[in-house]
């Protein structure tokens, strides 16, 4: 499905973040939103993510205007989109495999599949000997990793990746850029990052700056 | 557009494992909601209790007890048959007949008193056995443990034949003027100075009306209740019914519920996490509900039977009424808590998913 952002502006007590930002993303792409701190690139996310609508213009996910339609917008975030915070969330007092098993059960699955699913994805992510730590038992990288592993369990329509590197060590930012940054046939991924050797692995780089998108040469 | 989204049981089943990772949380919730649910059910106990107890113990005394009086006295026949009337229990008359002496104790007065074997089902409630119009004697308990006589003994008062004593009468609850007096069992004939009636409960309302139009021939009649009507006008039930504590119930919801309020807005970034992995506002409902009905279910059955040991070691009896009061008052406050703390969902979702994960 392709995403598509139409004259998208936003702003927070009278400030301008976004500015008329026009984007369209078709399946498969891999796209680094790069800027300063404070240049929006959390909040283009969270539009694009759909847990936040813009105060003008337009988002169409497959076609579907999803800018206020808060039943679809919900049943999207279900179905077809995948996250991972800044802030690593998850439900402090579950196990690593519980909280990772949420990206399948979202989705419909049965439980037993969502574990299975979430032991794989944990593997990948190097985790697979803390699927039984509790999750506020863990790193803050540990915790990052269990929200990719968590957004990666199901095959989303949108994957949004705020900062994902940020909290992790050298090696292990490098092999989870590397499997974030991997093109998915049916995924349009979007990394918002500081991390110029992630966004360089990505297809296209999008700069935000004053509230605008331009889109930069690799 | 469709989509696949969280199943109920899905939802269902996050829940409860919610509720078993978090326990400190949920023993914490259940603990508090039982001390609350608890000590409603204790309070209405203890409530009920007392007035079921003084109810009784009135009772007994003869709350329901009319006693006729009239100038010239009254038909013994009539006062017998009122016991053949409907909502009446027993009723029987009372004769004096001066004073006596006995021949083995001269000296010491005692009342003479003549009653029909209906008075005596009124006036000694709790005997055993009805008594038997024999030629013996009845004693009041006083008379008998003054004169250290029982069943069996023979008395002869001064101007009359020797008899056995046939009976002790206790009447303390009701007629202690009773206790020192030998009595005489008589058939209901002539003319008795007082007619004794017990009504059934709730009937008493309409006795006396039915006492004055029964013995509307009788001169100057007087109706007064063995307890004295005029002296006593607590309604038990009208007391329990508006008692205090009747809402108390409604104030123990409120504070539970407030209470899982609290707990919902700890756990707002937590429920933002759902929302932010597409579960619906029905489906957060579901999660909180699920999490309400489970806490405060425990916490009723914890309450309630920490409520009920305490008050066993306390009350002297036990009897349904006064459970089914604290069961009422405690499940009402629980199912009311339980449906209404799903509702802070609503004040949690007002904030925008992103900024309530802070994450903007």
């Amino acid at each position: 499905m392709s995403i598509e952002l139409t004259g998208v502006t936003h702003g927070y007590d009278g400030t301008t973040v976004l500015r008329d930002v026009d984007m369209h993303l078709e399946p498969g792409v891999v796209v680094a939103v790069v800027g300063p701190s404070g240049s929006g690139k959390t909040t283009l996310l969270s539009i694009l993510g759909l847990l936040l609508a813009p105060d003008a213009g337009m988002i169409r996910i497959g076609g579907d205007d999803l800018t206020r339609d808060s039943a679809n917008r919900g049943r999207m975030r279900a179905a077809g989109i995948s996250w991972v915070f800044q802030t690593a969330n998850v439900v402090p007092y579950r196990t690593a495999i519980d909280n990772v098993a949420l990206g399948l059960l979202k989705t419909g699955a049965d439980r037993t599949t969502a574990l299975a699913g979430a032991a794989l994805a944990l593997a990948s992510v190097g985790l697979a000997a803390k699927a039984q730590a509790h999750a506020r038992t863990l790193s803050g990288g540990e915790l990052q990793r269990i929200c990719i592993a968590r957004a990666l369990t199901s095959a989303p329509t949108l994957l949004l990746a705020d900062e994902p590197t940020g909290q992790l060590d050298g090696p292990t930012s490098r092999s989870i850029g590397k499997l974030l940054s991997v093109p998915r046939p049916t995924t349009v991924t979007v990394l918002a990052t500081h991390d110029m050797e992630l966004a360089a692995n990505c297809q296209r780089i999008l700069t935000l700056a004053d509230g605008r998108l331009t889109e930069a040469s690799l | 557009m469709t989509g696949r989204r969280w199943r109920g049981r899905g939802l269902v089943g996050e829940a409860l494992r919610n509720l078993i990772f978090a326990w400190p949380r949920s023993i914490g919730m259940v603990v508090l909601a039982a001390v609350l649910l608890g000590t409603l059910a204790y309070v209405e106990f203890s409530y009920a209790q007392r007035l079921i107890t003084e109810h009784r113990d009135l009772v007994a005394q003869g709350r329901n007890v009319l006693v006729v009086r009239a100038n010239g006295g009254l038909d013994a026949g009539r006062c017998d048959a009122l016991a053949g009337v409907a909502g009446v229990l027993a009723s029987g008359g009372i004769r004096p007949e001066g004073v006596v002496s006995l021949r083995h104790a001269p000296g010491t007065r005692f009342q003479l008193a003549a009653i029909s074997d209906g008075a005596v089902s009124v006036i000694d409630p709790v005997r055993s056995k009805p008594v038997q119009r024999t030629t013996g004697w009845t004693l009041g308990a006083a008379a008998a443990a003054e004169l250290g006589v029982g069943p069996g003994a023979v008395l002869t008062p001064t101007d009359m034949p020797p008899a056995p004593v046939s009976n002790i009468l206790s009447a303390d609850s009701r007629f202690p003027e009773l206790a020192r007096s030998i009595i005489g069992i008589v058939a209901p004939s002539g003319v008795f100075e007082e007619c004794w009636t017990e009504f059934m409960p709730g009937a008493l309302a309409g006795g006396e009306g039915m006492l004055r139009y029964w013995f509307r021939e009788a001169d100057q009649l007087d109706v007064d209740g063995a307890l004295p009507l005029n002296e006593f006008s607590r309604d038990l039930s009208a007391e329990f019914a508006l008692r205090a504590v009747r809402y108390l119930w409604i104030v123990v919801a409120a504070v539970v519920f407030v209470l899982a309020g609290v707990v919902t807005w700890l756990r707002r970034t937590e429920l933002a996490l759902y929302r932010a992995l597409g579960v619906s506002s029905a489906g957060l409902h579901l999660l909180a509900a699920v999490d309400a009905i489970v806490v405060f279910a425990v916490a009723l059955v914890v309450g309630l039977g920490v409520a009920m040991v305490l008050h066993l070691t306390i009350a002297v009896e036990w009897t349904a009424e006064v459970l089914a009061t604290g069961l009422r008052s405690s499940v009402s406050a629980t199912v009311l808590a339980a449906i209404l703390a799903p509702l802070w969902i609503h004040v949690t979702s007002r904030t925008p998913i992103a900024d309530a994960l802070k994450d903007r």
